[in-house]
């Protein structure tokens, strides 16, 4: 039995990466998910292994910019589960190029998966999680939320905006005691940056070197472990903070 | 649960209300802990208690040693910084012996723990994990808490460039920090009696709830933290 035995958990863009690194973690700790995933065959492959661990799971579609998806992800969650104790969302896009490079849309399609996303979310859980007497929401934000990164003016306004968002539902949860916690991974090594690391070592590892203070590249199942946490007792009074899992990097 | 099996931690200022959580939380986690307080005083969990004045050098020096030797290892140093003024000093009425008397056991008192701390996981060469416990005040300014506010924003940036120097992957130690909020019986609930109105969950947390964040950045499930900050104070910082 885990320590998240009995909760029942939201969690977008969990067909690779961080969202499916924080599936396992949370499979583990005994927690029930109901996910989503833009990968069809991806997500297919993360439903099996999550089964054959013996989670409690669903997967179900969703865009996170429409409101009846969402209605629809909740009452997945309801009705298998009987309740939402916590949402996580994950799923986020980046496009990445100097300023006048990025296409004129770029902040707006950003602003779309990475704020109005969360946004929409939220709205949606919010009046059953009051209902039930409270609840979480994690919003996975990046260090690129709390600081300028070259390449990345549309990511980095995006996840600002979306930090600002989450700081002002934590202020807003707590007479629901809904709590909002924003994560900021740091570099993470994803399946898609590992292909690249093993083909071009010569290329990444020395940027890992110089970007992150303890040289190592952070991988999905750290930021699964910090999720973890956040879900467990032990994290009933952190609300409206931003928790960094960067091997250093905004202590610069 | 039990994340500290085989682990040996040293807690400084483990009688103040925080420390003796901290002391009780480790213990139940599966490490042997040595309670450090000025008079050595016993602490419900900890397995040995030895004297420490944690404004002294020699002092560290005796406590680390001692831990070592009665424990087998180090692997995890707890600093708590507590000490206040007895009452709200506006700084233009506070002697430069007043200030000194908080920012001497709470500045200097996490420097030495840091600088001998990290020499001696050096030494022991295993790796390690320092968690240093400082107040909210860091970031949230109050009148008449110059010298606390001064400290624990102090223990904040050192904690950030104690990581930064430990980083290299060969040392294995991890520097952070959790600054807290109004929490039952420490400092910052004397210092702030009512509960502010734009408080988002609107009550005290508890010597538990740090000692649970302490638990945590000391753990291998925060094995990618370093040079962090972890408010644990009810949404203080949110709005």
């Amino acid at each position: 039995m885990g320590v998240l035995s009995g909760k029942a958990v939201i969690l977008t863009g969990a067909s690779s990466g961080i969202g499916k690194g924080t599936a396992l973690k949370l499979a583990e700790a005994s927690a029930r998910i109901v996910f989503t995933g833009r990968d069809g065959p991806r997500s297919d492959e993360t439903l099996a292994t999550l089964r054959a661990m013996g989670a409690a799971v669903e997967l179900v579609r969703l865009d996170v910019t429409s409101e009846a998806d969402w209605a629809r992800v909740i009452d997945t969650c309801l009705s298998r589960f009987g309740r939402v104790d916590v949402l996580i969302n994950n799923a986020g896009d980046a496009v990445m190029d100097r300023i006048e490079k990025l296409p004129a849309n770029a902040m707006n399609d950003l602003i779309g998966v990475n704020v109005d996303g969360p946004f929409l979310g939220m709205r949606a859980v919010w009046p059953h999680m009051k209902k039930q007497g409270g609840g979480l929401i994690i919003n996975v934000n990046s260090v690129a939320g709390q600081r300028g990164n070259v390449n990345g003016s549309a990511y980095c306004g995006s996840k600002a905006a979306q930090l600002s968002l989450s700081l002002t539902a934590a202020a807003e949860g707590g007479k629901d005691n809904i709590r909002v916690v924003s994560l900021h991974p740091g570099f993470t090594l994803t399946e898609g940056l590992e292909e690249t690391l093993c083909t071009q070592p010569q290329m990444l590892q020395p940027m890992i070197d110089s970007m992150i203070p303890i040289k190592l590249p952070g991988r999905p199942a750290d930021m699964g472990d910090a999720v973890v946490f956040l879900c467990s007792d032990d994290a009933r009074n952190l609300t409206g903070i931003e928790i960094n899992v960067d091997g250093g990097m905004t202590a610069r | 649960m039990a994340s500290f099996d085989g682990k040996v931690a040293l807690v400084a200022n483990a009688g103040s209300v925080i420390g003796r959580a901290v002391v009780k939380r480790l213990a139940a986690d599966g490490a042997k802990v040595m309670a450090a307080s000025s008079d050595g005083s016993s602490v419900s969990g900890a397995t040995k208690t030895i004297v420490l004045d944690v404004a002294a050098q020699a002092s560290w020096e005796s406590a680390l040693a001692g831990t070592v030797a009665a424990l087998g290892r180090l692997d995890i140093l707890v600093t708590i910084a507590s000490a206040t003024y007895a009452t709200p000093k506006p700084i233009a009425e506070t002697s430069l012996a007043e200030f000194k008397a908080v920012t001497t056991p709470n500045l200097e008192g996490a420097f030495l723990g840091l600088r001998f701390g990290i020499v001696k996981m050096r030494e022991l060469g295993h790796g390690g994990a320092v968690v240093n416990v400082a107040s909210a005040l860091a970031t949230v300014g109050l009148p008449g808490q110059a010298a606390y506010g001064a400290s624990a924003n102090g223990i904040r940036m050192m904690t950030r460039a104690a990581a930064l120097s430990c980083a290299d992957s060969t040392d294995k130690i991890r520097v952070n920090a959790v600054q807290v909020g109004l929490i039952d019986g420490a400092p910052e609930s004397d210092i702030v009696p009512t509960l502010p109105k734009d408080l988002a969950l609107a009550r005290r947390g508890t010597p538990d709830d740090v000692a649970a964040a302490v638990a945590f950045l000391a753990s291998d499930r925060a094995s990618y933290i370093t040079g962090y900050v972890l408010p644990v104070d009810g949404g203080l910082m949110a709005a």
